[in-house]
């Protein structure tokens, strides 16, 4: 199966780098859409089959923790798997990101290694 | 700020920089020579939690676009790294604060950062960051680069 990605991040740059780590690492892609903030990731979601999100914390106009606040509202994308990919890792943010369901985090500045584990991880696909 | 907040903002630097974009930067001898950049970018962030403060960081503008190729893996003349300069100065400062804040204030604190900005920096703004005391002076191949955290009293 190909998987739809979604990459919001409002740094252009590490979009590219996800995208670039995606692309290699031999993972069945489909579509990557990619969003810079959290209300156009919703809007993303509206419009396109989600498999799996990419999301950053801190973003301007709607932040990560608001994203997954406000996916999660909605029944049809409530399990949608989320990957937290910020340089903000701490245990308090880890823990209040667990209690609305994310399901895996990696730290800024990653390795494609970490990348691709983690999507195994989440969604138990094969390389 | 205490020497132990300058030296962590100087080792957050470092350790972006080797991590993110395989550049490494030095501590620059304290006995050297003011630098002046003929052009310069500044990039801030605020952050607030059990304490608030700002991040600072000021570089040559071609330092911009070399942190962004190597970031990107091209090369600094590909028009991809000459657009995502700034952008890439902004991330790296992004990385470093997510470094510095659970080093100083620990993994149970929650934090809210700002997006950082990225301006343009005159002569004589450069020279004012410089010769703060809670600056932290760098070089990265003989090029300058600027640190400061300052935490509200």
């Amino acid at each position: 199966m190909a998987l739809n990605i979604l990459i919001i991040d409002d740094s252009a740059t590490t979009r590219s780098v996800i995208k670039k780590t995606l692309n290699l690492g031999g993972i069945p892609l489909g579509q990557i859409h990619e969003a810079g903030d959290g209300q156009e990731g919703l809007n993303c979601l509206q419009e396109h089959w989600i498999d799996l999100v990419f999301v950053d914390i801190n973003m301007p106009v709607m932040n990560g923790v608001e994203f997954v606040q406000k996916k999660n509202e909605d029944p049809t994308h409530k399990s949608i798997p989320v990957v937290v990919v910020s340089t903000d890792n701490t245990q308090a943010r880890t823990e209040q990101l667990r209690a609305y369901g994310v399901q895996a985090f990696v730290r800024k500045p990653f390795t494609p290694e970490e990348l691709k584990k983690i999507i195994v991880d989440v969604l138990g696909v094969t390389q | 700020m205490t020497a132990t907040h300058k030296d962590a903002a100087g080792q957050a630097l470092c350790d972006t920089l080797s991590r993110l974009a395989f550049i490494f930067a030095d501590p620059q001898d304290p006995d050297a020579p003011p630098t002046e950049p003929q052009s310069s970018l500044k990039a801030r962030l605020t952050f607030k939690g059990s304490v608030q403060g700002t991040l600072e960081m000021a570089l040559p503008s071609p330092l911009g676009t070399e942190i962004a190729a190597n970031i990107l893996g091209c090369e600094p003349d590909d028009e991809e790294a000459e657009k995502a300069g700034i952008d890439s100065v902004k991330e790296v400062l992004n990385v470093m604060c997510g470094q510095i804040l659970p080093q100083l204030f620990g993994e149970h604190t929650l934090f809210d950062l700002t997006a950082p900005e990225v301006e343009k920096i005159n002569l004589t703004d450069w020279c004012d960051l410089q010769r703060d005391e809670q600056t932290a002076r760098f070089q990265i191949d003989e090029q300058p680069v600027l640190v400061r955290l300052q935490l509200a009293s």
